[in-house]
């Protein structure tokens, strides 16, 4: 077997090792290859659609659609009746406005809580317990002071998102080294020139952390909406469907929310790496 | 005794801000009715439902039950997969696309599908808790296994250790705080899946108290099973820390959240 | 005790050799130590003879045995201590016994007369977390001198350590060295320190990482308790491995090397 560094494209959170250092070690064998990645994953995705088409032809297709049934579906949702598109553009509509005014509105309060201590004294047991909670169970709640309406989306998706932005800004703005600070301090820096010179970059880690256990809740936030209050966009489709057991259709958006939150993640970690070059933190990600 | 002193202190500063919150939510709660509820209306529906209805305790132990169950599930494959796919890179290559993918993905979504398959009853309720809470501790537990510092596993191997030793004496202990870092997400998450389960098609335990409460506009009931689960899902998460740290007495827990 | 003979290395199919025909002969009770600037090779050599990597080609034999990996007649104490952060010290300092498969009892006993000799009873059950870096480094040489290795092999082992601890683990070092007939590989970047512990002084050099000449060190022993740094042979080596070195600095001038004379900062490779 030939020995080939670090061939592996996917998550790896060790460093590649120079070459001469005496403590790497080559990784030998297939499984190390690119070819060897792409062979068993190929292998992996071609036996599950095989054992999960045999198994799907046994049973009511109410229950279970087949392969080959949900691909039908999809040529449909999105050429022949081309109805999908529209539900993800409702759906990442709602997403963006929603995250993104977290986002503007978590930092912001995020910077003040870090930087006035009386500030997080007073509101942090609040921030906590809303973080905390599961937005879900808001949810009745938002309908009696919203209606169901798509302002009810916006706000949960909002809520969902804004605790965990103020939590980790906070925690990164506090978090800040005092020896930057300093530098700051004997140059005579204003509270402005402080915050957007060292505590915001400095901070960045953090808050690309916040942001990105927001999205993931955001997501969850659109989706639940939709399935619950205001039967519209992809979560929409999901009820639908599932009321009309029509199975493989159901697949259809399920697979759609999955490739978006895959998509935004990829994104937002692409993001992360173009605007922290100096920090490899995200190598090491831990769970959101 | 200085008054402006105590005030000023972080614990004056948190009970002064208490109490104006609850004067101010009181006094609008009175003067917007129908809006909202208002801390006393809500202090006196706990009692209510706590003590002469016996609402509360039968709904949270049906909660709690359902969330135990699918937890320890959810823990016990969880921290075995995340380990297998660690160590084992053949297991590594073919779970990792679909791992990160239903990671990355509300598991609500998979909420109507799960009921025509396993039904509306505790087995739906369990599933879902597997469902949140399973991929936030194989992450967590397979980059712990993944980034276990080499030069231990050298001092390891240096002392002639065998392959089952290193997992034992080096790999495992390594990897606790990150193991634990997953349960922290994963028992979050797990509190998500029983409520989203509860509230959506199971229809049981405090999720359904939120749904019937929510629809018949009774908003100081409604509060009371919020303000429970907030407090609920605070204390899981103490929990989770305080069983870290007597895990690992030898590291300085910190609290990320 | 140890012979090294003809090993060569290099890293992957391509790269360049990182030791190059490389041979060493090391009498029992012989304490030699390896210097030379960073990339010499000299860390890579002390894995190779610890089993932690495997040389391109070439024998190590240990007493007379080859050397095909990790071993009970080796030890190793590493220049980042290495020691486990969950384990406390007396268990750290057991580690190699409990690998060997030696009851709790009898292996604790024995570390425990390992810690109270470098003076940690006192820190027996404190994690390496909650003690300084020297005392960190003393339960590394006791994990080390547990087990009771034919062969000690030393990376750097005080270079992430303070002056002063330095200078006094040093000293540490040499009684425990005298006290046993330990055979000892010491790599270090100081002069000093090499000249100061060893008996003989190995200079390398970098590119391909080789022998560039060897001193027999003659000064009297034990060092410790006399000026050895005013004996005219002391500062004649010194002096000349410094010009040897300085020569293959000019070379690969990347990598300052530090005259720890005066217990200067090393350079950590």
């Amino acid at each position: 077997m030939t020995p080939t560094p670090a061939a592996h494209p996917g998550r790896s959170p060790i460093r590649i090792s120079p070459l001469h250092h005496p403590h790497h070690r080559p990784r030998r064998g297939f499984l190390y290859t690119g070819t060897g990645v792409w062979t068993v994953r190929i292998v992996t995705f071609v036996a599950l659609i095989v054992v999960w088409q045999l198994y799907a032809s046994g049973v009511s297709r109410a229950l279970f659609a087949a392969p080959s049934a949900i691909l039908e579906s999809i040529i449909e949702l999105t050429i022949t009746e081309a109805t999908l598109w529209g539900a993800i553009a409702t759906s990442m509509g709602a997403l963006f406005a929603g995250f993104g005014l977290a986002i503007v509105v978590g930092v912001f309060i995020g910077l003040l809580m870090g930087r006035f201590r009386p500030l997080e004294l007073v509101l942090d047991p609040y921030v906590s317990f809303l973080y905390a909670l599961p937005t879900i169970a808001l949810i009745p709640l938002l309908v009696i002071w919203f209606g169901i309406d798509t302002q009810l989306r916006l706000a949960l998706v909002f809520l969902a998102g804004v605790f965990p932005v103020i939590i980790n800004t906070m925690a990164g703005v506090k978090n800040v080294d005092g020896e930057l600070l300093d530098v700051g301090r004997v140059t005579c820096a204003s509270e402005r020139q402080m915050v957007t010179t060292i505590v915001l970059p400095a901070a960045l880690p953090f808050i690309f952390a916040g942001i990105r256990v927001a999205l993931s809740q955001a997501l969850v936030g659109v989706i639940v909406a939709e399935m619950t209050a205001i039967i519209t966009g992809l979560g929409g489709m999901i009820i639908r469907f599932a009321n009309f057991f029509q199975t493989a259709n159901l697949f259809v958006p399920i697979l759609a929310i999955m490739a978006v939150s895959v998509s935004l993640t990829t994104l937002l970690k692409w993001l992360e790496r173009r605007l922290m070059p100096w920090d490899h933190r995200h190598l090491e990600e831990e769970g959101a | 005794m200085n008054v402006g002193r105590i005030l000023s202190s972080p614990l004056g500063l948190r009970l002064m801000s208490l109490v104006g919150v609850v004067v101010v939510w009181e006094a609008f709660g009175r003067l917007n009715p129908r809006v909202a509820s208002y801390p006393s209306e809500i202090g006196a529906a706990f009692v209510q439902l706590g003590f002469v209805d016996d609402a509360l305790v039968p709904a949270f132990a049906t909660t709690l039950h359902g969330l135990v169950v699918g937890f320890a599930i959810a823990a016990t494959l969880g921290i075995a997969i995340g380990f297998a796919m660690g160590r084992i890179r053949l297991v590594d290559l073919i779970l990792d696309p679909y791992v990160s993918a239903f990671y990355a993905t509300p598991r609500i979504a998979l909420v109507p599908l799960l009921v025509l398959w396993v039904g509306i009853g505790f087995e739906l309720r369990v599933t879902i808790v597997v469902l949140s809470a399973i991929f936030p501790i194989i992450i967590n537990t397979y980059i712990g296994a993944k980034s276990v510092d080499r030069e231990l596993l050298d001092a390891g191997r240096a002392f002639a250790a065998n392959g089952w030793q290193l997992l034992t004496t080096v790999v495992v202990p390594g990897s606790i705080p990150y193991l634990f870092a997953g349960l922290r997400i994963g028992v979050a998450r797990a509190l998500v899946g029983i409520i989203v389960a509860e509230m959506t098609a199971a229809v049981t335990g405090t999720g359904r108290l939120i749904i019937q409460y929510g629809r018949f506009f009774e908003t100081d009931k409604l509060f009371v099973p919020i303000i429970i689960l907030g407090l609920f899902s605070i204390a899981l998460a103490e929990v989770v820390y305080f069983l870290q740290r007597r895990a690992t007495p030898w590291a300085r827990v910190e609290r990320i959240r | 005790m140890l012979d090294i003979q003809h090993v060569d290395k290099s890293f992957g199919q391509e790269g360049p050799p990182v030791l190059d025909d490389f041979s060493l002969a090391v009498a029992e009770g012989e304490f030699v130590s390896l210097i030379g600037p960073s990339g010499c090779g000299k860390t890579t050599l002390l894995r190779i003879v610890a089993g932690l990597l495997t040389a391109t080609s070439g024998t190590v034999a240990v007493a007379g045995v080859p050397s095909l990996g990790p071993s009970r007649d080796k030890a190793v104490v590493f220049q980042h201590f290495n020691l486990f952060p969950w384990r406390t010290a007396l268990a750290n300092a057991a580690y190699g016994l409990e690998i060997q498969g030696m009851s709790r009892a009898e292996r604790e006993e024995r570390a425990m007369q390992w810690l109270v000799k470098l003076g940690l009873e006192r820190y027996a059950h404190h994690y390496p977390g909650e003690i300084s870096g020297g005392m960190r480094q003393r339960v590394g040489i006791a994990r080390a001198l547990v087990i009771e290795p034919k062969l000690l092999l030393m990376d750097e082992p005080f270079g992430a350590l303070d002056a002063l601890t330095r200078e006094h683990l040093q000293g540490e070092l040499q009684r425990i060295a005298e006290s046993t007939s330990l055979t000892i590989l010491f790599v270090t970047h100081s002069i000093d320190e090499a000249v100061y512990l060893s008996d003989r002084v190995i200079v390398m050099g970098t590119h391909p990482g080789r022998i560039i000449r060897e001193f027999q060190v003659d000064l009297r022993r034990p060092r410790y308790d006399y000026n050895f740094r005013a004996e005219p042979q002391y500062a004649a080596i010194r002096g000349e491995i410094w010009s040897l070195l300085e020569r293959e600095l000019a070379i690969t001038p990347d990598e300052p090397l530090v005259d720890a004379t005066a217990g200067g900062v090393d350079t950590r490779s």
